[in-house]
């Protein structure tokens, strides 16, 4: 009885150990690419004019020593206070960088060029993705963007114009008619 | 002429229509400069594009107005008291669309402090004005020449605006294919060949490529030559042609 009772806790001991030797590891290996990933930005600080362009150099690093999968660099991006919802497909034209599996050591450059197309306040962010689902993603320092409003049409500048042009047009139309109204109130008179 | 220029003009009709387009630009010059999202094109293309604008809205009320010449008479039955005049059928027709021209006159006039105010910050008002006045009068003549024509020779006025609005329609919506599409050889031969187009196209090479005015002079040869055919035959055609019933008079 009490050896039958040994021998069970034995064998569930026995698989214990063998799942911590064999399979655990694995699971391990599986997931530590993502806190060995290192993306490293050329800048933190952005300021532009709305309308302009600017870019950034990021360099994604596997110092792990496993091979990744196949990663996805995606460049985000959120405004810092309410308003304009920003786009990153509008900000960044290559928004995806879609990239081979990184071997242990290796660094792969990329560029993305940054478009300023609404004024204001930004952090924007890349992150590194994989369709492996084990994969958690990995995601840069923030670089801070500041666009500053585009001066090329002020509103100032454009109202009096804007005003004035159809309200020259508007008294004119209306001296027009009066002529014209007159000129024919004018002729039913001198022919009744 | 006289006669139409003093009902366009003396009797307000032209100055409301000056209004209505200065009410326009006005309202498309303020949503370029509130809109946020316009930065997402270049300052070239914004202007570019507000040339494109005014072109267009001149050739669409050079349409109305010359589509609506011969034949608005021909429905109203005062055709019949216009053509016993003692003047040549092509000649009143001419007269007729010449007359609804001196409206672009007012346009452009009214287009430059809205040019001036977009192009501020950069070298292109110069070009563009010149652009404007010289493309754009262009177009604009043909499409008044193309109105004229269709108005002279169609027997009901709704046909004569149905037929001419098709037109133009079909001759400048090619200019919105995507690039790529614009590069496959039949289309991009068509779009050398078509006035309209192959005019966009060199708008574009100065404006926004800045280009200079002799890279693309070829584009221009179909405006010109289009232009001038109309020019030459319309009055011609029109002293055989021109009937009170509409259609082609044998």
């Amino acid at each position: 009885m009490i050896s039958n009772i040994a021998k069970r806790y034995a064998s569930i001991l026995i698989i214990s150990m063998l799942f911590l030797v064999f399979v655990l590891p694995s699971v391990i290996a599986q997931t530590t690419p993502t806190s060995e990933l290192n993306i490293l930005l050329n800048k933190h600080d952005i300021s532009l004019t709305a309308g302009d362009w600017s870019s950034f150099d990021v360099a994604i690093t596997n110092d792990g020593k496993t091979e990744t999968p196949p990663l996805i660099a995606y460049a985000n991006i959120a405004r810092t206070t309410q308003g304009i919802f920003a786009d990153p497909e509008e900000c960044f034209p290559n928004v995806s960088n879609y990239l081979k599996p990184l071997k242990p050591g290796e660094t792969k450059n990329l560029r993305w060029e940054l478009h300023g197309v609404f004024e204001g306040e930004f952090i924007s962010y890349i992150t590194l993705l994989s369709r492996d689902k084990s994969f958690s993603p990995v995601v840069s320092s923030p670089i801070h963007i500041n666009v500053q409003p585009n001066e090329i049409l002020p509103l100032k500048e454009v109202i009096p114009i804007i005003v004035i042009v159809p309200s020259l047009l508007c008294v004119l139309a209306m001296i027009m008619f009066i002529y014209d109204k007159r000129k024919h109130s004018g002729c039913s008179y001198e022919y009744s | 002429m006289l006669q139409d220029l003093h009902h366009l003009w003396v009797g307000w009709r032209g100055i409301l229509f000056l209004l209505i387009f200065s009410v326009f630009l006005s309202v498309y010059t303020l949503s370029l400069s509130i809109n946020p999202e316009i930065n997402a094109i270049s300052h070239l293309n914004w202007i570019n594009l507000t040339v494109r604008v005014i072109v267009l809205v001149g050739m669409i009320v050079m349409l109305m107005l010359s589509a609506n010449s011969i034949s608005g008479e021909r429905d109203n039955g005062t055709l019949e008291s216009v053509l016993l005049t003692p003047i040549k059928r092509g000649h009143l027709a001419i007269g007729k669309i010449l007359s609804i021209l001196s409206l672009w006159g007012g346009m452009f006039l009214i287009s430059i402090p809205y040019l001036l105010l977009v192009t501020r910050g950069s070298n292109a008002f110069s070009a563009s004005l010149v652009i404007l006045g010289f493309l754009g009068t262009l177009l604009v003549v043909i499409t008044a020449f193309l109105g004229g024509l269709i108005s002279a020779l169609s027997s009901r006025n709704i046909t004569s605006f149905i037929v001419s609005f098709s037109i133009l329609f079909a001759l400048v919506a090619p200019v919105q294919l995507p690039g790529k599409v614009q590069q496959l050889p039949y289309v991009n031969w068509f779009i050398n060949l078509n006035p309209f187009t192959a005019a966009a196209r060199y708008q574009n090479s100065i404006l926004v490529d800045g280009a200079s005015w002799i890279h693309s002079l070829g584009l221009l040869l179909s405006p010109i030559l289009v232009f001038t055919v109309l020019a030459f035959n319309i009055p011609l055609l029109l002293n055989k042609h021109l009937s009170l019933q509409g259609g082609i008079k044998k």
